[in-house]
C-alpha cells in the first residue's frame, strides 16, 4: 500500500541506462519526464494495478504503464515503463524498463 | 472535475447567446439586451481560455494514457460540438444584421472558434497518441530489468531528479 506521499519508485539499471542511450532527448526533456514519472506513477490507482489488461503476461506482478508529456516544441512524447507491483504492499513500485513509444 | 463541467457550460451558454440574441432580433433593441449579449459572449471566451489553461496544463505535468483517453475523449467531442455551434452563431448574426452590435458580436465570435479550434487541436494530437497501440515490449531489455531487480542494481527516482536538477546525468 502507498504513503501519503505515493509509491516510492525504484528505477533499475536497465531503465536508466536505456534512456541515457535514448538520443535526440533534451536536458529539460528528461527531467520533465523524471517529474512527470513521479508525479504521476507514485500516485498509480490501484484498479489500473489491478486490471489484467495492464499486464505484460499471465503473472500479476508486472505491469505496463503509459506515460505522455509534451516535447520542447509542444508535441506528444510517449514512453512505456514495464513496472514490477509486488512490492507494491510497502508502498514500492520497481521500474524494470523503459522505451520510446511514439510519436 | 473542471474539464467535465466546462464543456457542457460552453454548450450551454453558446445556447443562450444565440436565443439572446434572437431575441434582439425579433425585439427592438436596447443598450441592456445588446450588454446582455456582450456579457454572454465575454463569460463564453473565458470559459473557452479556462478549459484551455485546463487542458495544457494536465498535458504539462505528464498524463497517463489510458486514463487521459477516457478523461479528455469527451472533451474532445463537446470541442467539436462546441465548435459547430459558434460558426452557425458567427454565421447567423452576419446574416441576420448588420449594424455595430452585430459586428462586434461576429468578432467576438470568431475569436472563440479560433480558440477553440486551437484547444480542439491541442487535446486532439495528445489523444491520437493515448489511443495509439503499443509497440511490443523490448524483452531484452526487460530480462536485464529483471535481472538488475534480482541483483538489487537500483536507485530511487528521488535521487535522480536530484542529480538531474544539480546538472548531474541519469
Amino acid at each position: 500500500m502507498a504513503s501519503e506521499e505515493g509509491y516510492a519508485l525504484q528505477f533499475k539499471d536497465e531503465a536508466k541506462s536505456q534512456l541515457r542511450l535514448l538520443p535526440g532527448l533534451s536536458r529539460r526533456e528528461r527531467v520533465r519526464l523524471f517529474l512527470s514519472l513521479h508525479r504521476r506513477l507514485s500516485r498509480l490507482p490501484d484498479a489500473f494495478r489491478d486490471d489484467s489488461a495492464n499486464r505484460t503476461g499471465p503473472g500479476p506482478t508486472e505491469i505496463v504503464w503509459p506515460l505522455i508529456f509534451p516535447s520542447d516544441n509542444g508535441d506528444p512524447l510517449k514512453f512505456i515503463f514495464v513496472v514490477d507491483v509486488r512490492a507494491a504492499v510497502h508502498g514500492v513500485l520497481e521500474i524494470l524498463s523503459v522505451q520510446l513509444a511514439g510519436p | 472535475m473542471l474539464a467535465e463541467v466546462l464543456p457542457e457550460w460552453l454548450g450551454v451558454t453558446a445556447d443562450a447567446v444565440g436565443r439572446a440574441f434572437d431575441h434582439v432580433q425579433a425585439a427592438p433593441a436596447s443598450g441592456r439586451k445588446a450588454g446582455v449579449l456582450l456579457f454572454l459572449t465575454g463569460e463564453l471566451r473565458r470559459a473557452v481560455r479556462a478549459l484551455r489553461s485546463v487542458i495544457r496544463r494536465e498535458i504539462a505535468d505528464g498524463v497517463e494514457a489510458k486514463a487521459f483517453a477516457a478523461e479528455y475523449g469527451p472533451v474532445a467531442k463537446s470541442l467539436d460540438v462546441l465548435s459547430g455551434k459558434v460558426r452557425l452563431l458567427a454565421a447567423g448574426i452576419s446574416a441576420k444584421a448588420g449594424g455595430r452590435l452585430a459586428k462586434r458580436l461576429a468578432s467576438r465570435l470568431g475569436r472563440i472558434e479560433d480558440e477553440v479550434a486551437e484547444t480542439r487541436d491541442y487535446l486532439a494530437k495528445f489523444l491520437r497518441e493515448a489511443k495509439a497501440p503499443l509497440p511490443p515490449l523490448d524483452e531484452e531489455s526487460l530480462r536485464r530489468g529483471r535481472e538488475d531487480a534480482a541483483a538489487g542494481r537500483t536507485e530511487d527516482v528521488r535521487d535522480i531528479i536530484g542529480r538531474l536538477r544539480s546538472g548531474g546525468e541519469i
